[in-house]
């Protein structure tokens, strides 16, 4: 976890996901479940991920979004999109 | 030193589905659906708040028997008993249990205000009305060794009066949400609706301040909850709404209500739910059709906020708060082919999420009345069926085993990965438009110091 706490991606994926849901940063794990995030519910998952491709300046493909499960491999799809040319 | 009083609050265990295999194998089944059935999972708010009207010198315990089992040895000197409809069968054999050892048991809520006469046969007093104005005197009579076998309410409890409920009864269980009340009644008056019947004549509020403290408290006591407003129509009194929701802003909540669907064209109140954090609001909608809409409510409210459904739909949802829209099928005008137009509105309008309920002849409903003269009951159905989900009666256009498949039908044909596809694009687009003006806002205040209009 202490590497991906100095990841950028996953510090705005994080950052996002605490300010829209209002829960502590520290509390939102990699390894979480993205539809069991504390306060999150389909709705609020689409405002975070609306956000985060704002932030980042990608578009995320909504048959790619049914695939992820946890916060690392919502980090993981970002970081993909990031570096594509 | 003597003993506490051991009090006992129990909420029997149902199925809050269809308790018909199709609807509990479509359960098991649709991610989609679990994630919205989850979220809507919350305690007996009635029982908090009969905590919270027992005075300190009482041992209370709150057992809900759908997360963890009933001790039917634990030490108690008086069990208070509540539930809905599907709920009462189990209910009446808690009592039977705690009674054969001589404990006495008290039984108030939905079912027992609907229908005390047959709740007072299995319990050693019933409570019709709201605690509030019934629990102290059912508690002052208990230590007299005088309970009386039925409580009835004179006049509306006074809510501004009324204690915090009592949420730490519950903290120690896992809710994904908290109830949290701040009126009751509705000033519709639908014909099967059970959950309004003993409000209709005035609604209650509490004060807004009381509402805020109470919110704030549920913020310390769970930390970061998701608030269910339980209200039967939160959106009544414009004003009062406005306040309320101006307050909420500073507390940084996530919250869900339910209301009738006229809140649509006060875009200030709008906005102030999606700064509030509202993130859904259930709204019954009940039906698309014209003939079923007719005379469903005695001042045909309903009939004619129908031409409004598409618009206030676009309206809500574009302010960023989902419809989970309610409706009932099975009336007498629906046939086979009201399931099919019902899920091409739910579609075409991307709701949010989706409740489609048999019509249920709740006991005490002029519905109830109508069937049972009509000898439509199906009397081979227990209480426990009587989850919304089950057909319990004789339909005039189909047979009960097709209400079932085509309420379920609904379900599949909404819960299904290809729509959500098609609703997580349009929601997007939603979104998208949201945070860019918040971002042009939040851009105009740091630059003029002014927010833009």
């Amino acid at each position: 976890m202490t590497t991906e706490t100095h990841d950028p991606i996953f510090d705005t994926v994080c950052g996002v996901i605490s300010r829209i849901a209002k829960v502590p940063p520290e509390t939102v794990r990699a390894d979480a479940p993205v539809s069991g995030l504390q306060n999150v519910d389909s709705i609020v998952l689409l405002e975070i991920i609306v956000t985060v491709e704002n932030e980042l300046g990608i578009e995320i493909d909504e048959e790619e979004l049914f695939a992820i499960d946890t916060v690392g491999e919502f980090v993981a799809a970002c970081r993909r999109l990031v570096a594509a040319p | 030193m003597p003993r506490s009083k051991k009090l006992l609050l129990i909420s029997p265990r149902a199925t809050f589905f269809g308790r018909n295999p199709k609807h509990q194998q479509f359960k098991r089944e649709s991610r989609e659906f679990q994630f919205f059935d989850y979220t809507w999972t919350g305690f007996a708010t009635g029982l908090i708040i009969v905590g919270s009207l027992t005075p300190p010198q009482y041992d209370v315990r709150y057992i809900d028997e759908n997360i963890e089992p009933v001790d039917f040895d634990a030490e108690a000197d008086l069990v208070a008993v509540t539930g809905m409809t599907a709920q009462a069968d189990r209910m009446y054999e808690i009592a039977a249990a705690f009674r054969a050892r001589g404990v006495p048991v008290v039984a108030g809520g939905l079912h027992a205000n609907l229908i005390p006469k047959e709740v007072a046969r299995h319990v050693d007093a019933v409570c019709v009305g709201e605690a509030e104005a019934l629990w102290p005197q059912v508690l002052h009579d208990f230590e007299q060794g005088e309970l009386k076998p039925m409580y009835r309410q004179r006049g509306r409890a006074d809510l501004t009066q009324a204690p915090r409920p009592r949420w730490e009864l519950a903290q120690q269980r896992y809710y994904p949400s908290v109830w949290v009340e701040t009126s009751r009644g509705c000033p519709h008056t639908c014909r099967f609706c059970a959950a309004t019947i003993r409000y209709r004549d005035k609604l209650g509020y509490k004060t807004v301040d009381q509402v805020v403290a109470e919110v704030e408290l549920v913020r310390e006591r769970f930390d970061n909850p998701y608030v269910l407003f339980s209200d039967d129509n939160f959106v009544v009194d414009r004003g009062r709404t406005r306040e309320l929701l101006k307050r909420l802003i500073p507390l940084g909540i996530k919250w869900s209500g339910q209301s009738d669907v006229s809140f649509y064209k006060d875009p200030e109140i709008l906005e102030l739910m999606h700064d509030s954090g509202c993130m859904m609001m259930l709204i019954g909608f009940e039906s698309v059709s014209t003939e079923t809409l007719t005379g469903i409510d005695e001042r045909n409210w309903k009939l004619r906020a129908l031409g409004t459904y598409v618009e206030a739909t676009k309206a809500i949802q574009d302010h960023g708060i989902g419809v989970y829209g309610a409706f009932t099928l099975g009336l007498d005008t629906d046939t086979k082919d009201s399931f099919e137009e019902t899920a091409a509105f739910m579609k075409d309008n991307y709701l949010a999420g989706i409740q489609a309920s048999c019509v249920t002849p709740f006991p005490g409903t002029p519905l109830r009345g109508d069937m049972e003269r009509e000898g439509r009951i199906l009397t081979d159905r227990p209480w426990s069926h009587y989850t919304v989900f089950d057909a319990v009666y004789q339909p005039r256009h189909m047979t009960p085993e097709e209400l079932e498949e085509g309420t379920i039908g609904i379900y599949r044909s909404f819960y299904n990965r290809e729509f959500s596809l098609r609703k997580t694009r349009h929601f997007k687009s939603i979104y998208r438009n949201l945070v860019r003006k918040k971002a042009e806002r939040d851009e105009a205040l740091a630059t003029t110091g002014r927010s833009m209009v």
